[in-house]
């Protein structure tokens, strides 16, 4: 079924990186810089840095606003939709068709994502956070599911070396549960994030609001990143960035694997499966069906890097069946599949603030602040009724003329329309994302019965938020309350809007690392027990969620996994 | 700030040069033509539209800024009934629309776009209070965000179409609200005064 017309040795390369995103990204980098002749197969179209067309529009450039018409969301991108943030004129073109690519849900599961190079480091929220010993020991100290095979100490010299390319800014504070990094300087926090700060330091013993910790240059080195450009305070960052400020594949990771000469990127290279040596039992490559042509192609390599997302990379491990492993490559512990995860959020509180009526700000700033976790930490902070914890995502701002809509107690008219082209009042408000637990019964399975565009199987998903995250959401809703009132907000609301799997779009799990080949899919380098020559290190390979944004981790894991597969090829160990 | 203008501007901020695709990322806006005079309406009845005239206007008159009508907010709404809006979302305003706009008649023996401007003023703020009346009774109650928006009354639908529009608007985002479309590191705490209107986008 499989041909190559090429002869071998053109289909041939040191390794072979699936995927372009955050994680494919890194791996390319890393490769190509030490030398192997790295191919990276991305599913989508080619989107070089730069070409990114609405990057310049204002709203007043779309007939009709930046809309999408309901019968095309409707019959192209219902599930992309349920964001209530990714399908818009300006911003379409980087989120799948639903109707292309399907999948199936036995309960809710949203499935945000987009094909084409770069994959969603172009859209990402670029919120970068460390883990520390409290997530990488936390199944253990709690007795879940299976202890993380690595700890802060093997992470730590990875987290600063990818801190440094990508370029993090932030604030350092000190906190052991949430590390310092190698931090380019902080954003400002504005007036009345400044007065939420003094009175939580006042008020609340080990409550901590800083400036998030975000990928973006707010003081470029050109030795390090090159051409990027300084943050410019736009806010269009999810329509790529034109200066390069933010970090994505596109702008950071891909040109640097492209400079050394190495690499070969091949876009619209849908991988099929894994080809196993059934006598080494190892991987000899990957087949490939050409998304434009549907011609399918096989390419080989002494070692593949599955980085085509948590649940894309577990798809092609799944589609992998051998005589050995019917259920797919990586399926002998029972434990593919299962343990997705995801941060569950749009929960928290809001208010008005009185006071600094005569101050403003100036930029868009594409970032908020951040109240690191404050739960379960030690034995003071221990919660009888939830285990793990969660952080804060907020910002403050001063209101517009929506507010002119029913907030404002003026009749409509000269005056009214006047009062509108002021700011308005100061109002602040944030968001918790909580850290899910592993569940084995949270999971996802091939489905022969729906195909793709391209006549693959497609995914079912069946995964729930359970007790201890609802138990959580409760007092993420009331301790934001709190720490408004304390500070002497005004109108105080707190809010639950409800949180499906997917939503916070960083779905991970699905093939952990761990210990034991009996209870896990990956080993502590991230290959697979079965194959090690197959690593896997993009969010399906978590093994706890924790609460942090997760991308960093996935960044950080990808070096030093592709550090380690170097080194062992060197020594002819793979 | 034309977007030849934002370029020369960005290659002196940025201290790079400017690559073809960034050229290509802000030149390739493709402008909505302001409305022709004679605009017809696509899906309102021309009636109802003459109507949606009127009222605009008389929210959001021309004072020494300009007013809906002279930046297209009438246009604009009826582009956005006609191709941008869920049926139901849709039939609830114009309904609503009809309904008041006949309860009008029947009570001025007039249509609404021939009374005068005083009575067109009144009449609009007696829809206005009571539909933020209404809002507020239901933000009371305990209702989830969808049955909000659907429960919330049509005046607030379309009146947030029509602030919306208008200071989306070209002309308004540019050169009545602050408009800076490279801003540079963000301030988090400067006088008012020194920007003096609320920031444009």
């Amino acid at each position: 079924m499989f041909f190559n017309s090429q002869g071998k040795a053109e289909v041939t390369y040191d390794a072979i990186v699936v995927g372009s995103g955050i994680s494919g990204g890194w791996a390319a980098k890393e490769l190509s810089q030490k030398g192997l002749k790295t191919l990276v197969l991305e599913r989508g179209r080619n989107v070089r840095h730069g070409e990114y067309p609405t990057a310049g529009d204002d709203p007043w450039d779309y007939e009709g606003g930046d809309r999408v018409p309901p019968e095309e969301v409707a019959e192209h991108y219902p599930k992309q939709d349920r964001t209530g943030y990714t399908v818009r004129k300006s911003r379409k073109h980087f989120f799948v068709k639903d109707s292309e690519h399907p999948y199936s849900e036995v309960k809710r599961f949203d499935w945000i994502r987009g094909y084409h190079t770069g994959g969603r480091s172009l859209m990402w929220g670029r919120q970068s956070y460390r883990l520390s010993d409290l997530d990488f020991a936390a199944n253990e100290r709690d007795g879940i599911a299976v202890d993380w095979p690595i700890r802060y100490a093997d992470m730590a010299p990875w987290y600063n070396y990818v801190e440094t390319f990508a370029g993090i800014s932030g604030q350092a504070e000190g906190l052991a549960h949430l590390p310092d990094g190698n931090f380019l300087p902080p954003m400002e926090l504005n007036c009345v994030e400044k007065e939420l700060k003094k009175s939580m330091a006042t008020n609340f013993d080990g409550r901590l609001l800083t400036i998030g910790r975000t990928a973006h240059l707010t003081e470029p080195n050109p030795a390090i990143h090159g051409t990027r450009g300084k943050c410019q305070s736009r806010n269009r960052c999810m329509r790529g960035c034109p200066f390069g400020a933010y970090f994505s594949s596109n702008a950071s990771t891909l040109p640097a694997a492209e400079a050394t000469g190495n690499m070969t990127l091949r876009p619209h290279s849908v991988v099929h499966s894994i080809i196993m040596d059934k006598e080494t039992g190892k991987a000899k490559g990957v087949r490939v069906i050409d998304g434009e042509t549907g011609e399918q192609h096989e390419f080989f390599a002494k070692i593949v890097f599955l980085c085509a997302s948590a649940l894309g990379s577990t798809f092609i491990l799944m589609n992998s069946q051998t005589e050995d492993m019917p259920e797919g490559l990586g399926s002998s512990s029972g434990q593919l599949g299962r343990n997705l995860m995801d941060h569950h959020f749009k929960v928290g509180a809001r208010g008005r603030y009185e006071g600094f009526e005569d101050m403003y700000y100036k930029g868009r700033r594409p970032n908020g602040f951040y109240i690191p976790r404050f739960r379960n930490i030690d034995d003071a902070s221990k919660r009888k009724d939830y285990i793990r914890g969660f952080g804060y995502q907020g910002g403050a701002s001063r209101t517009n003329w929506m507010r002119g809509v029913k907030e404002l107690e003026m009749t409509v008219g000269a005056d009214f329309k006047d009062a509108l082209v002021q700011p308005g009042p100061w109002q602040l408000g944030m968001n918790g994302f909580g850290e899910c637990l592993p569940y084995e019964d949270n999971r996802v399975y091939l489905n022969h019965d729906v195909k793709d565009i391209h006549g693959l199987p497609t995914l079912t998903m069946d995964a729930e938020f359970k007790g201890n995250e609802m138990a959580m959401r409760k007092d993420m809703a009331a301790s934001a309350a709190e720490m408004l009132e304390a500070a002497g907000f005004k109108d105080i609301e707190t809010y639950d809007d409800g949180s499906y799997p997917g939503l916070g779009i960083h779905e991970m799990g699905t093939a952990r690392m761990g210990r034991d080949p009996k209870t896990s899919v990956l080993n502590k380098w991230n290959q697979v027990w079965e194959a090690p020559n197959v690593f896997v290190t993009d969010g399906a390979a978590m093994t706890s969620a924790a609460c942090q944004n997760p991308s960093l981790t996935y960044m950080a894991l990808t070096a030093r996994a592709a550090d380690y597969a170097v080194s062992e090829l060197k020594k002819m160990n793979l | 700030m034309d977007r030849r203008a934002i370029l020369k501007y960005t290659a002196y901020v940025t201290g790079y040069a400017i690559t073809a695709p960034l050229t290509s990322a802000f030149l390739s806006g493709c402008k909505a033509e302001p409305a022709a005079p004679d605009y017809m309406p696509s899906f309102l009845s021309e009636d109802t539209y003459l109507n949606l005239k009127a009222v605009v206007d008389t929210m959001l008159p021309k004072t020494d800024t300009p007013g809906a009508l002279e930046v297209g907010v009438p246009e604009f709404i009826d582009l956005v009934l006609d191709k941008y809006t869920e049926e139901e979302d849709r039939q609830k305003m114009v309904d609503g629309f009809q309904s008041w706009l006949s309860s009008i008649q029947d009570s001025e023996r007039k249509p609404y776009h021939s009374l005068s401007a005083e009575d067109q003023l009144r009449l609009l703020n007696v829809l206005d209070k009571e539909s933020i009346a209404t809002a507020e009774s239901l933000e009371e109650q305990d209702l989830d965000k969808d049955e909000l928006e659907e429960k919330q009354p049509w005046w607030l639908d379309l009146k947030s179409l029509a602030i919306n529009s208008y200071f989306a608007s070209e002309k308004v985002g540019t050169e009545v609200l602050a408009y800076d479309p490279i801003p540079g590191p963000y301030q988090g705490c400067i006088p008012l005064s020194d920007v003096g209107k609320a920031w444009s986008l």
